[in-house]
């Protein structure tokens, strides 16, 4: 009686857990789907994985596209813009959240409620944003200001950082012991000494994580590349891999997607940890 | 700090109140490039013609020079009229010779002609400089024209080349008709010639400034097909697409809680995947799946490229798919407060699965999911991504709202999509601007129903 019942359980457990892969293939089939796409031989959409087995699996698209130019020139503009978005984030948001966590200062708590709701309160506001910034610009290059840049790019990128980050950082400030800055300030340290011998080599985890985030931001980013007009690999995709072409060679543009999916997946499960980490302190984005 | 507060505010804050401006003003492709020449120009030569109009010693001068140009085209014509039925008679090539001397000898006053006129009317010796001309182009090029082919009568009388004198007679008249018909209607109605280039002018003038009109955009937008079907898009969509995902994701998070599944920690860290990847390639991967050649599209038997109702499914598919991870951590947080002696408590005293779902379970994450539910709203309240990657928004078609009436446009634009489009494809800067206070205003309103939701549960 014993027996059966524990067999019983056992059957209800495969069986339940047997759904349960079922479940997870099906949610995880796009991912399984773009990739079996990349490695067609064809450039057909693949109308079943069974079409592998038919035509055979090939690395070529992957080759192809590495030597596309076209990649290349977007990738090439990626990283100079992924780098500047890098620099001037790490320059830009670490003091500004280290002095938001250690100053009492007149509006602190204003512009520190105004960066919460932004950041939470979805990305209407920052596509409005950005599509003013558009005609601002457009105004300024009629003066002759003509602001179309890569280099325009980073500081975007950044400025839509400061709010989100503000708040990732501050926190991560908070939890350094102030007590470690006011002893050495005691002891007579500089302003300069504390912050190059005692307060950054504590924080540098700051840094990895904003330098992250900065190239995640900068890297995923598309849709204001486009509005500005600048070539990156974002862009390229949106355009290019999603546009007609795309559709016609379906298996090279799934390639393309996939290499420039690589990076950021990469990092995410790299960042998970900080993540999970910031979502802990409080700070919780959806 | 100062330089974050400066980037921020010059890149997203500066750019708004930027944008509130415009909304009463009618930017758009042709006057947010100011063009202060051109202007100068059209302005001069309203001031030029307005003068012309006034003066009467002006336009004594005028009227004499017209009634000179109308006596030579009128003597020109009958003699290529003459040239001209004699060739069709087959006449004797004496026949043709007065007249061929008669044009010989009015042609070097059509150079004059050409010169006075130009000279009558050129706003800028008269004192106001510009580029524009009273008399249009193609006129001149008229009377280059019929003095090119007054010059070579002769010539090709005494070539003997009756066809091509024949052509270019026919050519000469009907150059001459225009011309007679333009000068004739210059001197008969002066003004109203006058009036209409001012009013012309004052026209382009007007589509090339920027200037401040009021509520305009806001009184368009009332009436603006495509703006009602983007508010109704827009509301539908959060009405499906929220009850969706959070459904999934809380029973995702329920389901994959049970200790009835092996390996559970592994299966839960796979549906993270939608997380995990770049919007791009969660982006083609789906389209490729929903078009009628994909996986997707042919399984369901749908066109998203011809029915705006296939399209807003997939919308739905894919929002959900990206957005119940965040459910399903959001719950699973919650339930890992839950101690298994509670549920083992509960077990005890014999409650079913229901009693320990409802007493226990749903009271525990009601909160967190709560307040996940308000935000991931939020993101279907501003769904603009989704559906410009998928297809744009489309099918295009005709929009139809009753009591409103009738458009053509992206059947399934939303409301942030509507305004990008009208950026981005109509250049229509002011209009767009108008459209997206009201956008912030709703997204105002939303943030403030979250506040005081999140408020009261703490």
């Amino acid at each position: 009686m014993f027996v059966t019942a524990r067999t019983s359980y056992t059957l209800l457990k495969v069986a339940v857990t047997v759904i349960a892969v079922f479940i997870v293939t099906s949610i995880v089939y796009p991912l399984v789907y773009i990739v079996a796409q990349a490695l067609l031989p064809r450039e057909e959409m693949l109308s079943s994985l069974g079409d592998l087995f038919k035509y055979g699996v090939t690395l070529e698209k992957f080759e192809y596209i590495l030597g596309n130019w076209e990649f290349y020139e977007a990738l090439r503009n990626t990283l100079i813009v992924a780098t500047m978005t890098i620099i001037l984030a790490i320059a830009v948001i670490i003091p500004a959240a280290y002095g938001f966590s250690r100053f009492e200062f007149l509006g602190k708590n204003t512009v520190l409620y105004i960066y919460l709701i932004v950041s939470q309160a979805g990305g209407g506001l920052g596509i409005i944003a950005i599509l003013a910034l558009y005609i601002f610009l457009l105004r300024l290059a009629a003066y002759g200001i003509s602001l179309f840049h890569l280099y325009t790019l980073a500081f975007i990128y950044v400025s839509g950082m400061v709010p989100f980050q503000t708040w990732l950082m501050k926190s991560y400030f908070d939890q350094l012991p102030k007590e470690l800055d006011e002893a050495a300030f005691i002891d007579g340290a500089s302003w300069f000494d504390i912050i190059f011998k005692i307060t950054l080599p504590a924080s540098k985890s700051a840094f990895i994580i904003i330098a992250m985030f900065a190239f995640m931001g900068a890297w995923g980013e598309f849709i204001i590349a486009d509005i500005i007009g600048l070539n990156t690999l974002g862009r390229f995709i949106f355009r290019v891999a999603m546009g007609p072409v795309g559709i016609d060679n379906p298996s090279t543009y799934a390639a393309a997607s996939l290499l420039y999916a690589v990076p950021i997946i990469v990092l995410f499960i790299v960042a998970q940890k900080y993540i999970g980490e910031a979502y802990k302190r409080g700070i919780v984005k959806g | 700090m100062l330089p974050s507060l400066v980037l921020y505010l010059f890149f997203n804050i500066w750019p708004m109140v930027f944008s509130i401006g415009i909304a009463f003003t009618n930017a758009d492709r042709y006057n947010i490039l100011p063009n202060p020449e051109k202007i100068q120009d059209l302005k001069n030569a309203i001031a030029c013609a307005q003068y012309l109009e006034t003066s009467t010693e002006h336009r004594e001068r005028a009227v004499k020079l017209l009634r000179r140009v109308e006596s030579t085209l009128e003597s020109l014509e009958g003699n290529f009229t003459a040239i001209k039925s004699a060739l069709e008679n087959d006449g004797a090539r004496s026949e043709l010779e007065p007249y061929v001397n008669n044009i010989n000898r009015l042609y070097p006053r059509i150079r004059d002609i050409r010169v006075h006129v130009l000279e009558a009317f050129n706003c800028t010796k008269l004192g106001f400089s510009t580029k524009l001309e009273l008399i249009p182009g193609r006129v001149l090029d008229d009377l280059t024209s019929l003095y090119m082919i007054s010059a070579r009568v002769l010539l090709l009388y005494s070539a003997g080349e009756a066809r091509d004198l024949y052509r270019d007679a026919v050519s000469a008249l009907s150059l001459i008709t225009k011309l007679r018909e333009f000068f004739s209607k210059l001197e008969v109605d002066y003004e109203g010639y006058l009036n209409a280039f001012t009013e012309s002018a004052e026209r382009e003038l007007d589509r090339l400034e920027l200037k401040y009109i009021s509520t305009g955009n806001f009184e368009r937008l009332r009436e603006d097909p495509r703006f009602y079907n983007a508010l109704y898009k827009t509301l539908f969509f959060v009405a499906t697409s929220v009850p969706l995902k959070v459904s999934i994701g809380v029973l995702l998070a329920l389901f994959y809680s049970s200790p009835l599944i092996y390996g559970r920690k592994a299966l839960r860290a796979l549906l993270l995947v939608p997380w995990a990847l770049p919007f791009l390639l969660s982006a083609i991967t789906w389209k490729f799946l929903s078009l009628p050649s994909g996986q997707l599209g042919g399984a369901l038997n749908i066109n998203i490229n011809t029915n705006e109702w296939h399209a807003f499914l997939i919308y739905n598919l894919f929002e959900a798919w990206l957005a119940y991870p965040f459910i399903m951590t959001v719950t699973m947080g919650a339930l890992s407060g839950l101690s298994k002696d509670v549920i083992e408590a509960a077990l005890v005293d014999g409650a079913g699965l229901r009693d320990r779902l409802f007493k226990v379970v749903f009271p525990l994450i009601a909160k967190p999911v709560t307040l996940a539910t308000i935000l991931t709203t939020g993101a279907s309240l501003q769904a603009f991504l989704v559906p410009l990657v998928i297809n744009g928004a489309g099918p295009v078609g005709r929009i139809y709202i009753s009591g409103v009436g009738e458009a053509v446009g992206p059947k399934n634009e939303m409301l942030i999509l509507f305004g990008y489009n009208k950026i981005m494809i109509d250049w229509e800067y002011g209009y767009a601007a108008s459209l997206y206070l009201v956008v912030i205003l709703i997204i105002l309103l939303y943030v403030s129903i979250w506040f005081i939701v999140s408020r009261k549960m703490r």
